[in-house]
Order: C-alpha cells, then sequence, then structure tokens
C-alpha cells in the first residue's frame, strides 16, 4: 500500500481493516508502554454511577468560597466591571438571592450549580449534539462541537449555561495559574458547570489502576466547590448506592429539588434551612 | 476565600516585577545590589544624627517578618515602630487587658455553648476568623444533638443578619446598650454565674445596669423592649453563650466600653474560661523567643525621645500604635526615612490625602509592597518588593479562634515568579550591612534560620501533635505538615475578672441638622479593606446579599432616601470632610437613620482590576483615632444624601 493510500485510509470515517489494524496495535502498544500491568489484564467493566450532590442549606453561611473555588478550578474568565456583561458573566457555581413571597419573611441564598438534570431539557434542544448526557450522569458539553446557538441556555429553566461573549482575555502571566486538566472556552461557545467531571475521572483511572472502586469518602468532597466550602455544606457521590452519604442525605426529609414539577429530575438535592 | 484566589495574586499582571526607584518623579528599575546600598547609606547616615527620625510602618498585626522589623527599628534607636493593630485588634486586646488582665484577642470554645450571641459583629464577612465561625455555626446547627441558636444583632442585613436564627436589628454602636440591658434582666432575675458577684467592679456594675432598663435600651437601640427580656432569658437557658464582638462591632467611638460589656456579659452567663463554651484567654504555642538585643549607647538614647504618633500617652493611654495621629505629626516633624510593611495609607486610611500630603514631606519612602498601590504609585521613593504568600517562606501565624495553640509555616508553592525578596531577608541583610549593633542583634545567615530558632521551641516542648527525637526530624514532619498545634484544647484558666462601670452612646462627627445619616463603612465579602481589590475572583463575590456582582453601591433605607431615587440611581454622599457619588441599594432592612457603604473601592492605582471601581468611602471619614486604644475608627461620621441631578 502506497504512503498516500495508507494515510486516506487512516483518515477515513469507517475505518478500514488496515485502519483498524493500526490503531488495535497503536492502542495495544501505548498501553503495554504506559501501563504494564493493565495490558494483559482483561478489561474490567467499571460500575455505573449517578453522580449527584446534596447542598445543605441550613450549613450554608453564603460565603462564596464554592463559587471562587470554581472559578479557579474551571478556568472561568474575568469579564471585569463593564456593564454590558451585567448579568451575562460566565459563572457555573454561583449565589442565587431569593426575595420572599411574604413581606415579614427573609429573603433566602442558594447555591447555584448545574443541576445534572436525569431529563436535561438543554441536552434535548442542542442541534449539534454538544450537550450530551452522560452514562454515569453527568450532563456535559463537547466545547469545540457547540455552535453559539444559546437554544440550550433558553431550554434550561435554571439559567446555568453561560454563553462566552468575548475571547478571554488571559494576559501570558494569567495563561501560568489556569488549571491544565480543565480546557479553556472561546468566544462564541456556551458553558456549563460540570460537576468537575475531571477530578471524579482522575479519581476513577486512580482507584482503576489499585484495582478497585472509588469510595464514598473519597467523592463527598470531590468537586471543587464541595472541597472549598468550610461549612462542609456540599456533599457529592453516588445517589445509586444506597451506603452512599448523598444518597442518605437525599433522602432527608428536608430534601427537595428545584422546579421538581418540570419533571427534569435534577440531581442536586437541597436540605433546607431549619432556622428561627 | 483570599486563599482560594491566591493565584491572582501571584500572577497579577500588575505587579511589581522588581526593585524600582523614583527617578524625575518617574518609578524606574533600579538593581536589588543598588537598592540596598542606597538603603544603607541612608539608614547609617540617619543613625549617625538622629536615628528616631527612622519610621517604620505595617499595615500587619503580627507575624515574625513583622518582630523583625520591629527588632530592627529597636536597634536602630527609633520609638517610632507603627504596627497594624489599630486597625484590626487594638480594641479588643485592650478590652481585655482591662477585663482579665490578658492583652489578647479572645478565643472561644463552642462544643457545649448553646448559642453565638454576635454584638453588630461581622461574623461571616470582614472578620479575619470568618471562615473558623462559618464552621462552627454549621456544626453546632447540624452536628450536635442540642442545636445551637445564633443571635445577631446589627444595623444592617449582612451574612451575619441572613444566617441568624434571630436577628435584632439595632441602631449603629448601640449593641453595648443591648448587652447592657440584657445585663439588667439577668441582675434583675437573679439569673448570673455566682462567682460574677464576687468580681472586682460588681457593684460598680449593677449601679450601670440600673440605668439600662429593658425601655431605655428599646429606645437606644431600636429593637423592641419584651425582646430584651425574651433574650436574656434565653441566653440564661441556653448558656454557655458565646458572646462575640469584633472589629466591625468596635468601629465606634464606644468600641472599648462595647467590648468591655460584652466580656461582662459573658461573665455573667458563666462563659469565661468554661469549658463547655465560652471566651477563653487564647493560648500561646511554646515557640521559643529571640535573645533581646543588645542596645548600643545611641539607641538607648535615642528611644527616650516620644513616639511621633502619641501611643502609650494620653489620651492613647493603651495603645501601642496609633495611625490617624501620623499625618499631623508627620507634617510638623517629617522623619527621614519611612519603611512601609505590606501598608497602604495613602488608600486605606481615613482623608487619605492627608496621608499623602504627608509622606511626600519624608525624603526617603520606602515601600515593601509587591504590588502598585497608591502608597507606591504617589509617594514611595524606592521600592524592594516582598514574594506574595506562594512564594515566600515564612511563618503563618494565625489570630487563634479556639483555645488550642497553633503554629504555622508559610512555603513557596512555586519558584518566585518576579524579581522580589523576602522582606524578612531584606531586614536581615540591611542588618548586617549596617554593621554593630545591628549584626549581632541579627546572628541569622537567613530569615529562614531565624524562623527555626524560634519553632525549635515547639520541638523542646515535646508535645503536640508533632513529637520527634531530634530537631531536624521535628522540623523534616513540621514542614511536611505545615503546622504544629496542641493536640488538646487549653485547660480553663483562672482569670481574675475586673467588670466595667461605664458605657456611653457613639459619638458621631457632623451635625446632625445637616448630615442626618449615620455612615457605616463595612469590609464587603471578599476584599476587606481594600487588599483583595486586586483579584478579580474576589471582585465577582456580591459584597452584599442581594446586590449582584462587581456592584459597587450604598445600602439605604427607603425611608431615608431623597425623593426620586430609586435603586441604581446615583447620590451623592457629603460628610464634614468630602462627598462622593455612588449607587444607590434600597434596601428596607437597614436600620432608618444610617447608610451603609463597603470599604475597597475607589483605587487609583493597584492594578487594572482595582483601578477605578467604585469610590473610596474613606475619603468621607473622620480621624479621631479611638480614646485610649488609638484604634482607628471607621464608624464615626455622619453624612448627608443628596440625588445626582
Amino acid at each position: 500500500m502506497s504512503l498516500r493510500r495508507w494515510f486516506t485510509q487512516l483518515l477515513a470515517p469507517e475505518p478500514s481493516p488496515a485502519r483498524r489494524d493500526f490503531l488495535r496495535n497503536a492502542a495495544t502498544l501505548s498501553a503495554a508502554v504506559a501501563i504494564p500491568q493493565l495490558a494483559s489484564a482483561a478489561p474490567r467493566a467499571r460500575r455505573r454511577r449517578h453522580w449527584g450532590m446534596v447542598i445543605d442549606l441550613d450549613r450554608c453561611s453564603g460565603c462564596n468560597a464554592c463559587g471562587v473555588a470554581c472559578r479557579q478550578e474551571n478556568n472561568i474568565p474575568t469579564y471585569g466591571p463593564d456593564p454590558t456583561f451585567d448579568g451575562a458573566r460566565p459563572e457555573w457555581m454561583s449565589m442565587l438571592w431569593q426575595e420572599p413571597e411574604r413581606a415579614d419573611a427573609l429573603p433566602s441564598l442558594l447555591p447555584l450549580p448545574c443541576m445534572h438534570c436525569a431529563d436535561p431539557p438543554c441536552v434535548k434542544v442542542c442541534p449539534v449534539g454538544a450537550t450530551y448526557k452522560d452514562p454515569d450522569g453527568f450532563t456535559m458539553q463537547v466545547w469545540d462541537r457547540c455552535i453559539g446557538c444559546r437554544y440550550c441556555m433558553v431550554a434550561c429553566p435554571y439559567s446555568r449555561r453561560s454563553f462566552n461573549w468575548t475571547e478571554p482575555a488571559w494576559t501570558p502571566l494569567e495563561l501560568q495559574m489556569l488549571n491544565p486538566d480543565v480546557a479553556t472556552r472561546p468566544r462564541g461557545v456556551v458553558e456549563k458547570c460540570t460537576f468537575c467531571h475531571h477530578r471524579v475521572r482522575k479519581l476513577q483511572e486512580e482507584a482503576a489502576l489499585a484495582g478497585r472502586e472509588p469510595t464514598d469518602a473519597e467523592c463527598q468532597r470531590l468537586p471543587a466547590c464541595a472541597q472549598a466550602c468550610p461549612a462542609n455544606a456540599i456533599t457529592f457521590g453516588d445517589l445509586d448506592d444506597p451506603d452512599s452519604r448523598v444518597a442518605k442525605l437525599s433522602g432527608s426529609p428536608r430534601a427537595f429539588r428545584l422546579l421538581e414539577h418540570l419533571g427534569t429530575e435534577p440531581s442536586v438535592y437541597y436540605l433546607k434551612k431549619d432556622r428561627g | 476565600m483570599r486563599g482560594l484566589s491566591g493565584l491572582q495574586t501571584l500572577y497579577d499582571p500588575d505587579r511589581i516585577t522588581q526593585p524600582l526607584q523614583r527617578v524625575g518623579g518617574r518609578l524606574v528599575p533600579i538593581a536589588w545590589r543598588d537598592a540596598i546600598d542606597m538603603l544603607v547609606r541612608a539608614l547609617a547616615d540617619v543613625r549617625k544624627r538622629a536615628p528616631e527620625q527612622l519610621l517604620v510602618m505595617s499595615g500587619r498585626d503580627r507575624g515574625f517578618t513583622l518582630e523583625l522589623l520591629a527588632r530592627l527599628c529597636r536597634v536602630f534607636g527609633s520609638p517610632n515602630f507603627v504596627d497594624g493593630t489599630p486597625a484590626h485588634t487594638a480594641t479588643l486586646a485592650r478590652a481585655m487587658e482591662l477585663s482579665l488582665g490578658v492583652r489578647d484577642v479572645p478565643a472561644y470554645t463552642w462544643d457545649g455553648a448553646g448559642a453565638i450571641l454576635s454584638l453588630e459583629a461581622g461574623l461571616f464577612e470582614d472578620a479575619c476568623r470568618s471562615i473558623y465561625f462559618a464552621r462552627i455555626a454549621a456544626a453546632m446547627r447540624r452536628d450536635r444533638a442540642r442545636g445551637a441558636r445564633l443571635i445577631h444583632a446589627g444595623p444592617t442585613f449582612d451574612l451575619a443578619a441572613y444566617n441568624a436564627d434571630r436577628w435584632l436589628r439595632v441602631q449603629p454602636g448601640t449593641a453595648g446598650a443591648l448587652a447592657l440591658g440584657l445585663a439588667h434582666v439577668l441582675v434583675r432575675d437573679n439569673k448570673y454565674a455566682e462567682e460574677v458577684a464576687r468580681a472586682e467592679g460588681f457593684a460598680e456594675l449593677k449601679a450601670l445596669i440600673a440605668d439600662y432598663s429593658p425601655a431605655r435600651v428599646a429606645a437606644i437601640t431600636g429593637c423592641e423592649a419584651g425582646a430584651v427580656d425574651e433574650l436574656a432569658h434565653e441566653l440564661w437557658q441556653r448558656r454557655p453563650v458565646l458572646v462575640v464582638v469584633d472589629e466591625r462591632s468596635l468601629a465606634y467611638t464606644n468600641g472599648l466600653a462595647t467590648a468591655r460589656v460584652a466580656i461582662a456579659l459573658s461573665a455573667l452567663l458563666g462563659s469565661i474560661e468554661n469549658p463547655n463554651g465560652g471566651l477563653r484567654v487564647p493560648p500561646r504555642a511554646p515557640t521559643f523567643a529571640w535573645p533581646e538585643a543588645e542596645l548600643d549607647a545611641i539607641a538607648e538614647r535615642a528611644l527616650q525621645t516620644p513616639r511621633l504618633d502619641g501611643a502609650g500617652r494620653a489620651p492613647f493611654v493603651g495603645a501601642t500604635s496609633v495611625l490617624d495621629t501620623l499625618p499631623d505629626a508627620i507634617r510638623a516633624t517629617p522623619p527621614d526615612v519611612a519603611l512601609l510593611y505590606h501598608a497602604n495609607p495613602v488608600y486605606a486610611r481615613a482623608q487619605p490625602e492627608r496621608w499623602r500630603d504627608a509622606l511626600a514631606a519624608i525624603p526617603l519612602v520606602v515601600s515593601f509592597s509587591p504590588f502598585l498601590d497608591e502608597t507606591v504609585a504617589d509617594v514611595a521613593d524606592l521600592v524592594l518588593p516582598d514574594h506574595t504568600f506562594l512564594e515566600n517562606f515564612e511563618d503563618a501565624t494565625p489570630l487563634l479562634a479556639s483555645p488550642r495553640a497553633v503554629a504555622g509555616v508559610r512555603q513557596p508553592v512555586v519558584t518566585r515568579v518576579h524579581d522580589t525578596r523576602s522582606t524578612a531577608d531584606v531586614v536581615i541583610e540591611l542588618a548586617h550591612r549596617l554593621g554593630e549593633p545591628f549584626a549581632r542583634a541579627f546572628p541569622w545567615r537567613t530569615s529562614r534560620d531565624a524562623f527555626e530558632e524560634r519553632w525549635l521551641g515547639l520541638h523542646a516542648a515535646a508535645r503536640g501533635t508533632i513529637v520527634e527525637p531530634t530537631a531536624k526530624q521535628f522540623l523534616e514532619r513540621f514542614y511536611h505538615h505545615g503546622f504544629w498545634a496542641e493536640r488538646d484544647d487549653a485547660l480553663p484558666a483562672h482569670v481574675t475578672i475586673k467588670l466595667p462601670s461605664a458605657w456611653k452612646e457613639p459619638v458621631w462627627d457632623g451635625d446632625p441638622a445637616q448630615y442626618p445619616l449615620a455612615l457605616v463603612a463595612y469590609h464587603p465579602l471578599g476584599h476587606a479593606s481594600g487588599g483583595g481589590a486586586n483579584q478579580p475572583w474576589l471582585r465577582t463575590l456580591q459584597p452584599r446579599p442581594g446586590l449582584g456582582s462587581w456592584t459597587f453601591a450604598a445600602s439605604l433605607s427607603p425611608l431615608d432616601a431623597p425623593a426620586g431615587v430609586h435603586t441604581g440611581t446615583r447620590i451623592r454622599v457629603v460628610s464634614p470632610h468630602g462627598a462622593i457619588e455612588l449607587a444607590v441599594h434600597l434596601d428596607p432592612r437597614i436600620a432608618r437613620g444610617c447608610i451603609a457603604i463597603p470599604t475597597g473601592g475607589g483605587h487609583h492605582a493597584f492594578g487594572r482590576w482595582a483601578r477605578g471601581f467604585g469610590v473610596n468611602v474613606m475619603t468621607l471619614l473622620a480621624r479621631e483615632p479611638g480614646a485610649d486604644t488609638g484604634a482607628a475608627l471607621t464608624c464615626t461620621t455622619r453624612v448627608r444624601v443628596e440625588a445626582v441631578t
């Protein structure tokens, strides 16, 4: 086979037999080089999860540490004070301020990440499949595939999606502070909370190398927001594991979900305040 | 949060990248060797002529580097070492000294406490222990069979009010009256700890609280008389109680008296040195002290000259430093050299333009700031930039919140980004270059040697979280863990309580007829007095519940707003000392008769994220320091509000 033909086959949409062999050989070779202990091991089925979060409003003091940690972890750009961007600055985790319906009641603050709905409206409306439902419960977005139509922003009943109105203006010095585990997003792309998907995957990979599943204790404060919370108000874990802390808390009589009547089945539960 | 946004401090695009020297009005680069040569020559010259002409000023109030600077100043022979305590802990520490005989900020035990009573404290916002309070408030509420209640008295709907089980809206500066009213009810109903009756000043306290019936307290504070009775009984049932005051509570002219009344209320509730809960005298980590520095005759003589700031003399008898007297004193007799360590008075102190004029009269102003702040931009002649905390090796001495001694070390997590140097190392190099008696007083090669000498006291104590047979092994583990701590809370100490005999309502600067509103200047969430204003992640935080991100607005009751003013309207706030224009947020929850404005706005330097955003409320403030304590007070000024047409 000529080099030209081999290369054309390599780029073909459907793998040709030659390309399949090449990919298989390459995968085997890289696995053997990188992780020799796994090269000969039989593939092991990873347990499916339903990752979810419980936020205890009775613990939360509204300090915003979750929001700062999220910005740092996920390379969220800073738009500055320009009022043009009021209400439109990218934010994945922020405090929602709710005025009470009764005049004599006090308002409430709600830390608001993406709800990672089991039936997410944002996924249904994406015309290019940029946003999708991961089998482990994450509502994910492929930044490079997004065309910026913003249908998902309209569809999300929780307003948990942000649009990049400008190219992130990192100075050369600021580029050094970016988290290499999270891709930056260019102008014209919608972005959202990933439940710190990269941290979850990293933990799962490390656990797999050790031949085990991640423990609940390792997961409870895994996302950056949960790790930063001084009041231990945010708990993360597998909602399908009845022994996990997050599953137990989600069964609390104080538990509720936002806009439950819409049938989106959010994976974020709140525990209501018990004050007064 | 300040820690979480530390990367933006480290990689701030507007940091000072190398030493700078002012030439022809402009700051231009200079090599470290030349900069230190220049400073050594200037210091040697001043010491020959008049050592007291050196002024050392710090924005920080604790830490080993601060102590090295104080040592340098003392060996030099200058009494003019002014630290950052007036802006932080001076009032509370002085109240503890007068009440319990210990000059330190109280710690708290909360394990068995049934309630936290916050007297205008900024528990979750501006207190440097806000993370601790966020943690214990959550734990007290949810992790115990007997949940505790958080009761907050304050004039504005801040995070403490938001988090409180019960919020008493009181007029600014009157929480001390509420405490006296609670004490009145407790004593009237014979519900107080027995040992208080034997404490010094109990008769005087009884005479004082006799005047503060619930009805009178209601008239002073604006809360309901019934609430005082009810709250007093609730606190008695829930004792021990953490009665908390902090910098925000004590920013009024009556701050010292309020702090003393709060301690007295703790005593009545049996909540002082109670192992179950309440106020505790903070224990000290058993670090070694450096040997006392030997002074030569020049220093001995020069140290007898009176301090520029008037600390230690009437009316500031209880002060170790005073900030607000300095501009006038400097203008009257300008020092020859001023060393400024993390101090930015040209922005952060009351009436900043006075500071600019005063510092401009000093022939050599040296700043160790890592940032191009207002003091650097306007008046510094030489800048020797310090590392930021992620690059530095220094102690991390916390303001203890629990009665368990802790000693920490801050280590570099990256190699330095710019051509900066640790100020502690610069101080030691200066001492070596100045010769005797400095070299003898600074026998260490580097600051690390100096700090390790202190930490070896922890090794010698042979207790706590790290116990090792050799000093080398101890330090290895200390650096690995980053801190040493006692294993248990300190045992209750025996303290002699001295109760207060007086309390006054706050005095406000400005004629109430012309200036009807009390100005409450507050540190907003995240960026304190402006120090975090160059970090956009902190700027993005809502400065107060209900306000948006990147918002700079005054909070005002709709009942106090001029006609035609609504949320978002620009207003002019005028005090006897200045005027500012900013947006207003009409907040129906704020107490009538006051206006709350955040600090941290109106920088004209300090980098791209700080510059030009908001206005500087410090331009409105009176500059009278607190009597006795010399504290820098931020809630002493009356203002009026006008609509901007």
